[in-house]
């Protein structure tokens, strides 16, 4: 224990949290080793990836990784490197191939990450080199949940779903078909990447339950960007309340809107498109009867302990809040839609996609504004002195069944504190060990 | 395939460059030691071929570039 610098910078008592954390490059080395090595972070999705021979190139905090589909359609999960001098043996954002190959000595890995060719081997190995020690550095451990790829270097991490608890019920929002069937979505288009100059946690902590920043986007809510042409988002619900769910115990949190009536009706999204209303209307009653009352979740802005966030409905985005040093982020969206939605369906859900988030979407500009800034406003050696406000809602939240977590009304920040204290824990644990197993908090 | 695909001039040695990236499968190539091999597989990253040899009723190997000499028709004699 007390191993990294986590002493003192988070006093969840006060609702406290020193800038230090979002500015210092001794924190953001420690948090290298002490979180991006020991958590389960997320790799991309299957859909990116269908034939043997497919790679992905993504990224594990700061390291390019390969998620890759060998020969035999085994999904891996490779370091980047080579073995030899350890230069990238892919540099590419994606493709196929039938191996991978470094430029620099001419190594030569299978899809698989064997090491299959090593040029001289005869005449100057003597072909004494032995292969099978020098494959390309796989992922201890690494899942496939519902097309979303995940993987941990550390082997004592937990369980993937001992990891998750009860935030599976909200990825599953994610990862799910419309009409309540498992899993059946895709990558639409590419994954959108850019640079931004603040820290990665500002990021995640938006997504884990910030509903309090929402006067940032009242010139957005004025533009009507929504794909029915009213407000930000289509509520989809004619009577709803809106929760903050964590599972401060993990670190996970999201905000969820519930809708307060068993068998609501249909509520029209996308009205912007009305040859789309029946499909629509047909996949909404279809889950109701899939999955009842669990059907009333419909999830919000959600994160997954450490940098994995994601919006279950509009936009239906995963986000990858990439550490890039203490002061940037490399922000990665997997956008993803219903693999047998109608093709005009996938059109307009990539317009408003592209209309809402990203580097150039409205909604995600207020956000880099407001990080950026405070990035920048934080950074100097008078203003790290002050320690960030988290008191909202201190001691406020109860254990519920429905919707499952530790739940609160909003705004609150009990999921921020979640996200901190879980963030304290890792730095401050020798292993896994340490922080697992989990305890209520 | 034609021979004369894959062949470029190499000034410093004086015979055909082999450019890896251009050959099919299908294609044969005569190897260091004199060996003929079927291209299986290329890779296309101009270091490594996936070659049957004809002269062995092995499967398929892997050979380097620098042990691709030329690119032959037939079976090379």
């Amino acid at each position: 224990m007390m191993r990294g610098a986590g002493n003192g910078y988070v006093d969840l008592e006060h609702g406290r949290i020193s800038r230090e954390i979002f500015v210092s490059s001794d924190v953001y080395q420690q948090e290298l080793e002490l979180i991006f090595a020991r958590a389960w972070l997320f790799i991309g999705h299957e859909s990116q990836i269908p034939n043997p021979g497919d790679f992905f190139v993504s990224r594990m905090g700061e390291e390019s990784v390969i998620l890759v589909r060998d020969r035999q359609s085994e999904i891996h999960v490779f370091l980047n490197t080579c073995r030899h001098r350890g230069m990238k043996v892919c540099r590419y954002d994606k493709g196929s191939t039938m191996m991978f190959t470094c430029p620099y000595h001419g190594w030569g890995y299978g899809t698989d990450g064997k090491l299959v060719g090593v040029p001289f081997f005869k005449e100057a190995y003597h072909e004494k080199l032995d292969k099978a020690q020098w494959g390309l550095i796989e992922v201890p451990q690494m899942v496939n949940y519902k097309g979303s790829i995940w993987a941990s270097w550390d082997p004592d991490a937990p369980p993937f779903f001992d990891y998750l608890g009860g935030m599976r019920t909200y990825l599953d929002l994610l990862l799910d078909s419309r009409d309540g069937r498992e899993g059946g979505a895709e990558v639409l288009g590419g994954v959108q990447k850019w640079l931004v100059p603040c820290n990665w946690k500002f990021g995640a902590e938006n997504f884990v339950g910030d509903a309090y920043h929402a006067i940032s986007h009242r010139s957005v809510d004025a533009l009507n960007i929504a794909p029915s042409g009213k407000g930000r988002t289509d509520s989809g619900t004619s009577a709803s309340q809106r929760f903050a769910v964590s599972f401060p115990e993990l670190g996970h949190g999201t905000n969820t809107t519930v809708q307060m009536l068993e068998n609501e009706p249909y509520t029209p999204v996308f009205q912007n498109a009305p040859e789309l209303q029946d499909y629509l209307k047909n996949v909404y009653e279809e889950r109701q009867r899939r999955q009842g009352t669990l059907s009333r979740l419909l999830g919000s802005a959600s994160t997954i302990f450490p940098n994995l966030s994601f919006q279950p409905r509009q936009p239906r985005v995963i986000i990858a809040w990439h550490p890039n040093g203490p002061l940037q982020t490399e922000i990665w969206h997997w956008y993803l839609v219903d693999k047998d939605a109608p093709q005009e369906l996938k059109d307009l859900s990539r317009k408003y996609h592209t209309r809402a988030l990203g580097p150039a979407g409205m909604t995600e500009q207020d956000d880099m504004e407001n990080w950026c800034y405070a990035t920048k406003a934080s950074s100097g050696t008078i203003a790290r002195r002050y320690p960030y406000n988290y008191e909202m809602g201190l001691g406020v939240g109860e254990a519920s069944e429905f919707p499952p977590g530790l739940v609160s009304s909003v705004p609150s920040e009990k999921n921020q504190r979640g996200f901190y204290g879980r963030w304290d824990e890792f730095m401050k644990a020798g292993s896994w060990n340490d922080i697992y197993p989990k305890r209520p908090r | 395939m034609d021979a004369e695909q894959g062949r470029r001039p190499n000034p410093e040695e004086g015979r055909p460059y082999v450019m890896l990236q251009d050959l099919e499968p299908g294609t044969r190539v005569r190897l260091a030691g004199g060996d003929v091999a079927e291209v299986t597989g290329n890779p296309k990253d101009g270091s490594w071929l996936f070659v049957r040899r004809l002269s062995e009723a092995t499967g398929e190997d892997m050979v380097f570039a620098n042990d691709v000499v030329e690119v032959v028709d037939g079976d090379g004699s």
